[in-house]
């Protein structure tokens, strides 16, 4: 593949990658935070412009630099979905990290909610949304089990008001 | 307690979180919800919140994701994002999230609201409604090429979106923005911090 066209692409999934991973400014025409890039890269300012214009390719150590910090495996930061294209070593997105603990908990109190609901589809989503906010809670065990107490009371609640619904239409 | 101070051109006021915030934000996590679902999905939405100043002057959010409110909270971090000062917005400008934070945590407060949860771009806008003064905060995983592009031209069904919302969750915040709101209600779970 032409060095020009690679240099280019890997311009765009760079500055793609840069916005995902918060390092994206408004006020620049370029869009993203070059100074945090040359201080990653350890290369100036200017050259850290040439790599987001496309006009440069940084070397295989300032890939493999580049691509830790903004989590995306080297391969693909450079040549974009080929076969290269495997997971980032630290964030797997769209997958959960929980605690078992936490998660046995759940599961449950989840038994009596679906017991209870009318639509067991929607409270599976429920389900899994009680397990994300559980997995990202930055606080202790005991209060991530209040607020999964709270969580599956609101369900509960609103599984009562609409089994009384029925009766009443009954 | 926590504290927002705003300070609004001359005026200076003082507007507290309500004392029961961290509750509020899960307590009502199954009608939100369900009653959310209705907007995510539309224009690769994936997070509203709702900043909502009760008439007793304290800040009420209501979120589809609950954990980021109660983790900037929890790291007294909430204060020091605009976006959750409804005071602030005079008008539905959409802004962008990353424009609200305060710089000098601006790492922070762009780690716990969109790397931690895969967020590609948050914006929102002020939104005053009856004197009511709010905030519509929106986020997507989406990558948008041209995204302020995109949700600038869109601007118009956000507010219709996010008034929308509002509504479907009015028996939820009726019960925090009505003057008589202040005894509240002790049938609710709430956390008890040793």
């Amino acid at each position: 593949m032409d060095r020009k066209k690679i240099a280019q692409e890997f311009s765009e999934r760079l500055i793609l990658q840069m916005k995902k991973m918060g390092h994206g400014v408004t006020k620049s025409k370029i869009g993203v935070d070059l100074s945090w890039l040359a201080s990653i890269c350890g290369c100036s300012y200017q050259m850290a412009r040439l790599y987001v214009l496309g006009r440069a390719l940084p070397d295989v150590q300032t890939i493999a630099m580049l691509s830790q910090s903004l989590e995306i495996a080297p391969g693909r930061l450079l040549f974009g979905d080929v076969s290269a294209d495997i997971p980032a070593p630290k964030t797997r997105r769209g997958t959960i990290e929980i605690d078992p603990d936490i998660l046995k908990y759940i599961l449950m109190q989840a038994g009596s909610i679906f017991a209870l609901a009318a639509d067991s589809n929607e409270t599976a989503t429920f389900i899994a949304e009680a397990i994300y906010d559980a997995s990202h809670l930055n606080t202790d065990k005991n209060t991530v089990y209040k607020i999964i107490d709270m969580m599956m009371s609101s369900a509960k609640l609103m599984s009562n008001y609409s089994s009384m619904d029925g009766k009443n239409c009954a | 307690m926590h504290k927002i101070r705003l300070i609004q051109k001359s005026n200076c006021c003082q507007i507290l979180l309500h004392p029961d915030i961290e509750n509020i934000l899960f307590r009502h996590r199954k009608q939100i919800s369900l009653q959310m679902s209705n907007i995510i999905g539309i224009h690769h939405i994936d997070y509203v919140s709702y900043s909502i100043i009760t008439p007793h002057n304290q800040l009420v959010i209501f979120s589809s994701t609950p954990s980021v409110e109660h983790n900037l909270i929890h790291l007294n971090l909430l204060c020091m994002d605009n976006m959750y000062n409804p005071v602030l917005y005079t008008d539905s400008r959409l802004c962008w999230w990353n424009e609200e934070y305060t710089p000098s945590v601006a790492a922070s407060l762009r780690k716990v609201k969109e790397i931690d949860h895969g967020y590609t771009h948050g914006f929102g806008f002020g939104r005053h409604i009856q004197d009511v003064k709010m905030t519509y905060s929106f986020a997507t995983r989406a990558d948008i090429s041209d995204a302020k592009l995109f949700y600038l031209r869109h601007h118009a069904d956000l507010i219709k979106l996010g008034d929308y919302g509002l509504k479907q969750l009015a028996q939820i915040t009726g019960q925090y923005l009505s003057p008589e709101a202040e005894v509240s209600n002790r049938r609710h779970l709430s956390l008890i911090k040793s």
